[in-house]
């Protein structure tokens, strides 16, 4: 995903909502989560969409907790083994999970910064090989059979994130393409 | 403004619609009335921005006021969501114009498409056509730019079916009058914007 002003995807990762500690007291404001509160006090939480919650957090209006997709439990989870995780679970139907902590890792310091961007990396290589190797099955499987691969592999596919799932439409194109070329006698340009 | 609705929830449903836009591969209705709340909206913080620095009337103001922050800072994004639903359309508009080989008629000519552009982007086809065509005529003769590049040409000549009627058309052997379902031998050039158009077959 990239930074693009223009970027659909961009736009719709920054509506994701972390939790905001306030600072100080903002008049009339109370809205923002939807509440009704007439006022924001003080140490009152809200979840805030990204895009204004930068703002929030630069101006030391507010301070934020690490969402819920990447606390404590859902890190040593992916320690255990990365692949068992269903990360389209945690951002919710069509978000991405490496895009949102893309987004977190900009509004930490050096330290919780590099390791949360290892987490993600980390996150990302261990789960690739799993999502190329299971879309080339399905590619040369065709789109009948399916259900012969068990119970894990269906779970893993159910829990990819957007990204992965761009990924892994792409993986199974490629394939099928090759096995294309493969079958025609015509091996020019096509 | 409703209490319910939150900042940015509008613009959000713009740039959803932009999602799906692309995920189904097809050009949506241009959504004028939820342009028009969008701007709407950004009118009312424009407002609330006005009469906050009003009645905030102090000589030695800092700028240090945290609604106003929030009142720009919604601004500034339906803003970002607006330019990037617009752009998303032209990105579109214009994909659509060279896979039919420039053929701005045929383009607008189609009702369901006319019904999904908006007045701007009807005079935006229309301009940025004219400033392809300005262009391709400066060497025509050598490289038609609106020519197809996905299949390369194998022969000068082509044998095309008609799929569709579409009138007496001038070519090297002279005027031909294509009916559907006829079959000629004809050189490429002349009827390759037929072919784009979905008027004749190759065979």
């Amino acid at each position: 995903m990239d930074d693009n002003y223009y970027s659909i995807d961009s736009i719709l990762a920054e509506n994701q909502k972390i939790q905001c500690t306030f600072k100080v007291e903002i008049p009339d404001m109370g809205h923002l989560d939807g509440g009704s509160e007439r006022d924001i006090k003080p140490l009152s939480k809200m979840q805030i969409p990204l895009w204004m919650a930068y703002i929030l957090i630069f101006s030391d209006y507010t301070e934020f907790s690490i969402p819920a997709p990447f606390n404590a439990r859902v890190r040593n989870a992916l320690n255990a083994e990365a692949r068992s995780v269903r990360l389209s679970s945690l951002v919710g139907q069509g978000g991405s999970w490496y895009g949102f902590g893309k987004l977190i890792v900009r509004l930490l310091d050096d330290a919780p910064a590099d390791e949360m961007s290892e987490v993600l990396t980390k996150t990302f290589r261990d789960r690739l090989l799993e999502v190329i190797d299971q879309a080339q099955h399905f590619a040369t499987l065709g789109s009948g059979g399916g259900s012969a691969s068990g119970d894990t592999a269906q779970t893993f596919r159910e829990g990819l994130e957007s990204v992965e799932r761009e990924l892994f439409v792409l993986a199974q194109e490629s394939t099928k393409r090759t096995k294309r070329w493969y079958e025609t006698t015509d091996k020019s340009v096509k | 403004m409703t209490e319910s609705r939150q900042y940015g929830d509008l613009a959000t449903q713009l740039i959803t619609e932009s999602r799906r836009s692309t995920a189904t591969d097809t050009l949506l209705k241009y959504n004028d009335p939820l342009i028009r709340s969008i701007l709407r909206e950004q009118r009312q913080l424009d407002e609330m921005i006005d009469s906050t620095l009003a009645t905030s009337d102090d000589s030695e103001f800092d700028g240090n006021n945290p609604s106003l922050l929030i009142y720009q800072t919604t601004i500034l994004r339906n803003k970002r969501c607006l330019l990037a639903y617009h752009s998303h359309r032209v990105d579109r508009l214009r994909d659509m114009y060279w896979a039919v080989g420039g053929a701005l008629p045929h383009l607008l000519s189609d009702q369901d498409i006319r019904g999904k552009l908006s007045p701007h982007e009807v005079d935006f086809l229309k301009q940025y056509n004219s400033a392809v065509m300005d262009f391709r005529s400066e060497f025509s003769d050598e490289l038609d730019i609106t020519a197809s590049i996905t299949q390369p040409p194998k022969d000068l000549h082509v044998l095309v079916r008609v799929v569709r009627d579409c009138g007496v058309i001038q070519t090297e052997l002279g005027t031909i009058d294509f009916k559907k379902g006829q079959r000629f031998m004809v050189r490429r050039a002349d009827i390759e914007h037929l072919i784009v158009q979905g008027y004749l077959e190759e065979v």
